[in-house]
């Protein structure tokens, strides 16, 4: 099969160490280097793929829910990661749930742990409250066994096993960033990583990304819109709603594979990390700064949940946790900003 | 979410809305996800929802939403008595 690829047999079969991750996206791509004998730290892939975002429009909804989103487009980490350290990676999409399978299968066999996107709903190992409808969930495929396949899931203690009928189903799943069975794994390991390279490419898009973007609300112009809509949240919609929008905001900040604080803790682990590669004490600086932008973060998840739960909630309550977000996102952009100065 | 499954479930048992309704919930879809998934039309999806239309269904149409929604036709055309903590 073409996408066999020939360097394929560094690694004896049978030992692919399962890690836990904070993220999915990054977790994954981390093994799958790992286990090509590449070692790097989940948070060091987070920062080189450009993981930090923000965006919130109030106009996008997702199951009814303004969506509020910490994170890029899903596999933007992997892709900007792998672009910069000029690692070739193979994406293959599928039409057929047979071929897909097919691939998998004979991957597997081949000795190739393979990166997988499916839907949290479908996969059976997920407790019930944590299942829900999205599609954008990855994994690493690691063997295939008797009852189906050996996964390593990176939001997980361990690894779990999936029957091959619930795994069709979850890489098949339709709907927003449907997965069409895509597979994808490292061709090769290059000799040496550009890595300081590649990390100050990664700061510069960030911060791009988080200043720069003219006019939509991504980065802290998002932040900013967040807060203005949120203090109008009670009057507009009603408490009931009003809560269940902020129940949702912080869904996912806190809950949803980010490492905590919408991925501010891994960023910040990430700016540690780099500044001793590129030799920038200022960014171990910038790195306390964003934990305790983290922390910022956390207050006002901590203090939005007790909203929820129902305790006092006259507007004073609402323009307080408005001025929390704001204060955030003040206190991102001199983050920000001094970092670009310092590149 | 469970509030709002069971909710369906009464609504459905007091005629209002079709067991779609029921089942759609209960695997946590909206029309939208449902219409992607068994590539139905949403406007058509959102007429099934409704106890009458959903009744006079083929037996193909209503396949093609048991697949989608991963239970036997059968269970497709009713609702559990009870409220189903899975």
């Amino acid at each position: 099969m073409s996408h066999r690829c020939q360097a394929m047999t560094e690694r004896p079969a049978g030992s692919f160490v399962h890690r836990h991750a904070a993220h999915c996206e990054s977790g994954t791509l981390d093994a799958l280097l790992r286990d090509r004998g590449l070692d790097l730290t989940e948070s060091m892939l987070f920062g080189i793929g450009g993981g930090l975002f923000f965006l919130h429009t109030g106009l996008i909804k997702v199951g009814g829910m303004p969506l509020t989103s910490y994170r890029g487009a899903p596999l933007s980490i992997a892709r900007n990661a792998c672009r910069r350290l000029g690692i070739p990676m193979r994406y293959q999409h599928f039409r057929k749930p047979r071929d897909a399978q097919a691939a998998l299968d004979s991957l597997l066999a081949a000795g190739v742990s393979v990166g997988l996107q499916t839907c949290v709903y479908w996969l059976p190992y997920f407790p019930d409250d944590m299942r829900f409808q999205f599609n954008a969930h990855n994994l690493v495929a690691v063997a295939r066994s008797e009852e189906g396949y050996l996964l390593s899931d990176p939001v997980f203690e361990d690894m779990v096993t999936c029957s091959a009928d619930a795994l069709q189903r979850a890489r098949f799943a339709r709907g927003a960033f449907a997965p069409r069975g895509l597979i994808y794994y490292p061709e090769s390991i290059p000799k040496e990583l550009p890595l300081a390279r590649a990390i100050r490419q990664a700061l510069r898009h960030t911060c791009r990304q988080m200043l720069d973007i003219p006019v939509l609300p991504i980065g802290i112009r998002g932040m900013h819109r967040l807060a203005r809509q949120l203090a109008q949240w009670p009057q507009k919609f009603g408490d009931k709603r009003a809560r269940a929008y902020i129940a949702n905001v912080i869904r996912m900040q806190e809950e949803i594979g980010t490492g905590g604080a919408g991925f501010r803790f891994m960023f910040a682990a990430f700016l540690q990390e780099a500044s001793t590669v590129i030799d920038q004490p200022l960014l171990g600086e910038l790195s306390t700064t964003m934990t305790a932008i983290g922390d910022q973060w956390r207050r006002f998840a901590v203090a939005g949940a007790r909203l929820c739960q129902g305790a006092d909630s006259g507007t004073g309550a609402w323009t307080l946790l408005a001025a929390m977000v704001e204060d955030c996102a003040t206190a991102e952009e001199q983050l920000f900003r001094r970092l670009r100065a310092a590149l | 979410m469970r509030e709002h499954i069971e909710e369906m479930r009464r609504a459905v048992c007091a005629g209002v809305s079709s067991p779609l309704a029921y089942h759609m919930a209960y695997r946590q879809m909206d029309t939208a996800l449902l219409a992607a998934n068994c590539g139905i039309w949403r406007w058509r999806i959102r007429r099934h929802l409704r106890p009458a239309p959903f009744a006079r269904l083929k037996l193909r149409t209503l396949t093609r939403y048991a697949a989608a929604l991963d239970v036997s036709c059968e269970a497709l055309r009713n609702v559990p008595p009870v409220p189903s903590h899975d």
